[in-house]
């Protein structure tokens, strides 16, 4: 008994001594420790008085609908006057971390935060996980830290309604991220007008390599996780792809050479074992169209496709969505065809205007959208978007 | 003489399974309000509560199940299947009530067929209730055509968001699972008999218990159970989401494990599995409060279900040894 609480007690030590060691090593690069949310909550009203006292800008002078653009000069500069953000609260969910796309998101608003002057402490950060319990449970923290504006980061719309719905009732300003929440002000990719944009770069491609008709199979990915807001991306291309060829390439038809491919798109892994069944079902298929929604899928496209003994580049047309490091390589590696860019890397550059914008102006202050600007990218024009290191 | 002193003295300073796993969790609660004073506000405490109580009334269904030497991973698909089902009915045009009533009778169904088919074929209960999984996951996909689906109501909403004597409403749901599985578990016959099956169930058909019988209907509660999480679960999100329940499998049984649940059945207790619950939560709630990515979360439960299961065996073999 003796020997089995020494062991026992000696196992909570470790543990809080590998807590006490990690925990403050793993946390994100922006963020220590957390105050108690009541102590952090700066009201708007005390906001605007202290930005005209630190700020050295006039911002009290600046009719509310200018707030943001201003703020956005300044972003685009890389200089914000007067540190606007500081003694600020903001709070950020992101969709899943482990992608490099959430990453660069992420880091792009830890840089914008700290270049306003935002503090460390006033910034929260958490992981929603592709999960939406998850989610949820991130979104009651982060309610009850107060913070004055929440850039909310998830996956699925519908359950964005509801945390909108408490949102207002909690008195709590929220940005979404590529994906609506009820009718909060939206930041990211016009996802319906990306998938159009890629539709008509691979109808360019198609018609390139000699036709529809040189063209066996279509695969359009289509997968439960990402909800209905994700998957406009893939809408608009289907919808450019039957608006040229009609029937021939609608998933929605039978005999048509578009089919639904359902592959998880969360890990290369995951969507590699799903497209090497898919790929199973269509074994004459050669000359293969793939309209993607990342570039983890493409990689788990090329990887089924390679163990299958089916990859083949010249007769293989990629068309991915939402560039990441990842896709910059498949780029070069001749993997994928075209990658639509949304630019996380310059998400902090609309983000913290908004959210300065709302700080000091209120609501009205926030546009009601704010859209990054989509290019196709490709072998051709990487290097004028993403110089090779 | 000396020696009935000195056995005495032992007996009063042997602490139980459950006090250690209190005293566990107590550390671990000072030590995250040491990390961060926010952890301990009434606010913070009160998510914390209500962000349990999916994985608190889905491990109260598990532990007298576990307790008999059953096992079922499907719940958590269960939850995904029921959620959608209520919700593709609501959109349909049925009443709330109505939706709910189905939502959590096919949840029944689903628990009754899962221990009809272990108990009456002797079937391995990871096995056949890993099929099941599979198949409701298959089924929510189908229903929902791979989409969440809207239920956002009043009457749910309400009882997501707001609270009683300062409570959340829904914690209340568990507190009434933990009096109704604890009264169960200590005073009824009926809880004798489980912790006698989990002993020995071949000891307990000899003595004529009904194991089959008990056991199938082990299986169909927790089926309720899981029917009234997807409630929650819908309540929560204000959807039902096929894929809702998906991960909800490693912290439920985690929770039961940490509070001293056994595969081998036979003993376990309500408190344990509610300190289990607690650890899990507090540990996923300190560490996020903490702006601690989400990788670390899972290690830290990781490591805290390793230490506490390991500290159990410890035990048992001293035990066993003696």
């Amino acid at each position: 008994m003796k020997r089995t609480k020494v062991i026992f007690s000696l196992g909570i030590v470790a543990l809080i001594v590998l807590a006490f060691v990690l925990l403050p090593s793993c946390k994100t690069k922006s963020t220590t420790e957390t105050t108690a949310a009541e102590t952090t909550v700066a009201e708007t009203t005390s906001a605007e008085t202290t930005s005209a006292e630190t700020t050295g800008v006039d911002l009290t002078s600046i009719p509310k609908e200018k707030l943001y653009e201003t703020f956005r000069e300044m972003a685009k500069a890389g200089k914000y006057e007067g540190e606007p953000a500081k003694g600020h609260t903001l709070a950020f969910a992101n969709i899943i971390k482990a992608f490099p796309f959430c990453t660069s998101v992420e880091n792009s608003i830890i840089e914008h935060w700290k270049l306003a002057g935002g503090l460390d402490s006033d910034l929260t950060i958490l992981d929603n996980a592709a999960d939406p319990q998850i989610a949820i449970q991130n979104k009651d923290i982060i309610f009850n830290k107060k913070p004055e504006v929440f850039l909310q980061f998830q996956f699925d719309a519908k359950i964005n309604d509801q945390i909108a719905k408490e949102a207002k009732e909690k008195g709590v300003f929220i940005i979404a991220i590529d994906v609506p929440v009820g009718d909060f002000p939206f930041m990211g990719v016009n996802n319906y007008g990306t998938a159009v944009l890629t539709g008509q770069w691979a109808i360019e491609q198609i018609e390139k390599m000699g036709g529809i008709d040189k063209v066996d199979l279509i695969l359009y990915q289509n997968v439960p996780q990402v909800g209905e807001t994700v998957f406009l991306r893939i809408k608009g291309s289907v919808d450019e792809m039957v608006k040229k060829y009609g029937d021939i390439v609608d998933p929605e038809k039978t005999g048509s050479k578009g089919v639904w491919a359902v592959a998880d798109s969360s890990s290369t892994e995951k969507a590699k074992k799903d497209f090497q069944d898919i790929l199973a079902k269509y074994p004459q298929a050669k000359s293969i169209v793939l309209f993607c929604l990342n570039d983890q899928s493409a990689a788990g496209y090329q990887a089924a496709a390679d163990i299958s003994g089916r990859w083949d580049p010249d007769n293989t047309l990629i068309c991915s969505q939402g560039l990441d490091e990842l896709g910059m390589q498949l780029i070069r590696d001749n993997i994928v065809d075209g990658d639509s860019s949304y630019f996380p890397e310059k998400y902090g550059e609309y983000l913290i205007p908004g959210s300065l914008a709302y700080m000091y102006g209120g609501e009205k202050a926030v546009p009601k959208e704010m859209y990054v600007e989509n290019v196709i990218i490709t072998k051709d024009n990487i290097d004028q978007y993403y110089p090779q290191k | 003489m000396n020696k009935q002193v000195i056995v005495k003295e032992k007996k009063k300073f042997k602490l139980s399974d459950t006090i250690i796993l209190f005293i566990a969790l107590i550390v671990i609660v000072i030590f995250f309000t040491l990390m961060n004073r926010a952890f301990f506000s009434y606010a913070n405490i009160s998510t914390m509560l209500k962000n349990m109580v999916i994985t608190g009334i889905l491990a109260l269904g598990l532990t007298p199940l576990m307790i008999a030497r059953g096992l079922d991973i499907s719940f958590g698909s269960s939850v995904s299947f029921t959620g959608v089902l209520m919700a593709v009915l609501y959109n349909k045009g049925w009443s709330l009530s109505l939706c709910l009533v189905v939502g959590v009778a096919a949840a029944v169904i689903i628990g009754f067929i899962n221990g009809l088919l272990i108990e009456n074929f002797d079937l391995i209960p990871i096995i056949l209730t890993l099929g099941t999984m599979s198949i409701l996951s298959a089924l929510a996909l189908v229903l929902s055509k791979a989409f969440s689906v809207s239920m956002l109501t009043d009457q749910l909403y309400y009882f997501a968001t707001k609270s009683f004597l300062k409570i959340p409403i829904s914690v209340f749901v568990l507190i009434f699972f933990i009096i109704l599985f604890w009264f169960i578990l200590t005073f009824t016959k009926t809880g004798r008999v489980i912790y006698i099956i989990g002993a020995n169930p071949k000891v307990a058909l000899l003595s004529g218990v009904k194991v089959k019988k008990v056991r199938i209907l082990l299986y169909t509660f927790l089926g309720f159970i899981a029917g009234i999480a997807s409630i929650i679960m819908v309540a929560l999100t204000g959807v039902g989401n096929p894929l809702a329940g998906a991960k909800m499998a490693l912290p439920v049984l985690s929770a039961v494990v940490l509070g001293g649940i056994s595969l081998a059945g036979g003993a376990g207790s309500v408190w344990g599995t509610i300190i289990g619950v607690l650890i899990v939560s507090v540990i996923f709630n300190g560490v996020s409060v903490m702006n601690v990515e989400s990788y670390f979360i899972q290690m830290v439960q990781g490591l805290a279900l390793i230490l506490i299961v390991s500290m159990y065996e410890v035990r048992n073999k001293r035990a066993s040894r003696r």
